[in-house]
């Protein structure tokens, strides 16, 4: 199981470095009220192998309008680009709608697309063709869609995508991808247990929210040195983590 | 007299093929060059469903711009705001504003392609409405955040308008120096006919085709590249109306004549020559020069080479200087 990590809002750039410096395997910062996409442009920038996740919310925006700005984000981040949709305030049949929408964008299919909440082109405009096609092209063969929400059960039966687990419990998917979300307290047992327990139960990414108080070397001394190797194998041997470390190198 | 660079359209053209995502990355490597050759600024620009990939998200590749830099502006010129969703655009941009320390200029604009309003569900007729209301929405949100908000209207009411909100303007770097001065006149008087809010003058920026050399044959590349430039408006329909004495720039009626005149604009030889040619742009009524230098194609050491012996050679000659 992969772990990455949720940052704080406002945390700066210099934890984002760190988290990828240390190989955790995505960085997320919470993006609510829409600002998703601007956050995960200055994540793009203060990492260079992590995956982003990126909050796409649903509702008031038109889906084309998220899927471009996945496809900007996927560009300038070199196809790191991981889509958490959120259904936000919409029913089952307007997310799934929007969600449609979204996917037929992303995926550079020319869209022709009538339905009860959109209809595009909306073939309101003079010599407008009869389909868009939204560019520029994802990076990735396929932007990675996280589905999470009232309505996410539902459409990731419907669609077969993944929705974010909260619950190690519940029940997960076998096979594919089947991320998850947990807070860590800052008690080693415990976030052993708590990581252990997500990947016995099937999950495949976790993303973790740090402990308080936070400072940078939660994500070197304990995340990816603890709890990382802790999912990476069967009975990992904490020898590994908890024997003293080399010193620093000479002048480094 | 301040100085930025543009347009960043981050494309991937039929001339220039390459990865999208080596365009769009780029724009982090270039945000760091242009800070570290003082200039102030740099522009990105927004088109949709073309296909070489023009941005269509202008927000978070400013996001990234910002991130790179410390003492750089970011400035979208334009945003077309009717196409955007307000509520959305007003605190992306505040967020931008607030986590760079105020260095984030929103330019806007209406926009002149049927297709993206086409694909954006929205009738091209209600664009000046929806922008207004838009505008009304960056006022209560983004403003008081410290989003600089820049308008690119290309008419005499649309400079009007912006000048009797307290607003700059950013002017196309195709408009000739005739249809400049006369764009900024009716900024200035908007502004002094609405009582001249906020007490100080708001600025005119200007694009502007410069290129500093005395060589021949990279003058020649210029011009040839220059044009190629505006072959793209050719693809995209844009067109500059006919206001008073300077006739019509219509890119879909007479493409050749239309990319001649716009090459025509170009500052282009030696230090003495640029440095009267933005004395002239001064004295039209900008006060803020983007240089068009971005030009598609164009190798981005040549140009980048070129922007430093601008900044070391010509600029320092503005230090000071106001807009006539």
């Amino acid at each position: 199981m992969r772990i990455g990590v949720t940052l704080p809002v406002g945390a700066g750039a210099d934890l984002a470095s760190e988290a990828d410096a240390v190989g955790v395997f995505a960085v997320h910062v919470p993006g609510d009220g829409g600002l998703g996409a601007v956050r995960a442009g200055a994540l793009a920038v203060a990492t260079t192998d992590a995956r982003i996740v990126v909050d796409v919310e649903l509702g008031d925006v038109l889906p084309v309008t998220l899927a471009e700005e996945l496809t900007v984000l996927d560009g300038i981040s070199a196809g790191r680009i991981v889509a958490r949709v959120r259904t936000g305030a919409l029913d089952l049949e307007a997310a799934r709608e929007d969600l449609a929408l979204v996917r037929t964008a992303l995926s550079g299919r020319p869209i022709r697309h009538h339905g009860e909440r959109w209809t595009i082109p909306a073939g309101l405009n003079d010599g407008a063709p009869d389909a868009i096609m939204v560019t520029p092209p994802a990076v990735q063969a396929e932007i990675p869609i996280w589905l999470d929400g009232d309505a996410a059960v539902a459409l990731a039966a419907e669609t077969g995508l993944p929705r974010i687990a909260r619950d190690p419990a519940e029940t997960l998917a076998s096979s594919g991808m089947q991320p998850a979300v947990a807070r860590l307290s800052g008690d080693l047992d415990a976030d052993r247990a708590l990581v252990l327990a997500w990947r016995d139960a099937g999950a495949t990414h976790l993303l973790v929210g740090l402990p308080d108080p936070l400072g940078a070397e939660v994500l070197r001394d304990y995340v990816a040195r603890h709890l990382i190797p802790e999912v990476a194998m069967v009975d990992f041997p904490r020898l590994m983590a908890e024997s003293a470390p080399p010193p620093s190198w000479p002048g480094a | 007299m301040h100085f930025g660079v543009g347009l960043f359209n981050l494309q991937t053209t039929a001339h220039t093929p390459r990865s999208s995502a080596a365009t769009y990355r780029g724009l982090v490597r270039q945000a760091h060059r242009l800070e570290e050759l003082g200039y102030g600024s740099m522009w990105l620009s927004e088109h949709h469903f073309f296909y070489d990939g023009y941005c269509p998200a202008v927000l978070p590749a400013a996001a990234a711009a910002l991130a790179a830099t410390r003492r750089l502006r970011v400035g979208t010129g334009m945003l077309l705001l009717p196409l955007a969703e307000p509520d959305a655009v007003a605190r992306s941009a505040a967020e931008l504003a607030r986590t760079s320390g105020g260095r984030f200029d929103l330019g806007v604009g209406l926009g002149y392609r049927e297709v993206e309003f086409d694909g954006k569900g929205i009738a091209m007729s209600d664009r000046l409405r929806r922008s207004s209301a838009a505008l009304r929405t960056l006022a209560e949100t983004a403003v008081p955040a410290g989003v600089r908000i820049w308008n690119g209207s290309a008419t005499l009411k649309g400079m009007e308008r912006a000048g009797a909100r307290a607003q700059g303007v950013l002017l196309s770097g195709g408009n000739p120096l005739s249809l400049v001065r006369q764009l900024a006149e009716a900024h200035r008087a908007g502004w002094e006919a609405a009582g001249r809010p906020g007490g100080v003058r708001p600025r005119v920026a200007a694009l502007r085709n410069v290129w500093l050399t005395t060589d021949p044959a990279e003058r020649a590349a210029v011009l040839e590249y220059q044009r190629a430039s505006y072959v793209l408006y050719a693809g995209l329909g844009w067109s500059v109306k006919a206001s008073g004495d300077t006739p019509a720039m219509d890119f879909r009626a007479d493409i050749d004549r239309a990319v001649a005149d716009a090459v025509a604009t170009t500052i282009i030889g030696d230090r003495h020559e640029v440095v009267q040619g933005l004395h002239e742009v001064a004295d039209a009524g900008v006060d803020d020069v983007v240089f068009r230098v971005m030009i598609e194609g164009a190798p981005e050491d040549a140009v980048f080479d070129m922007l430093g012996r601008l900044s070391d050679e010509v600029l320092p000659e503005f230090e000071g200087e106001e807009a006539a």
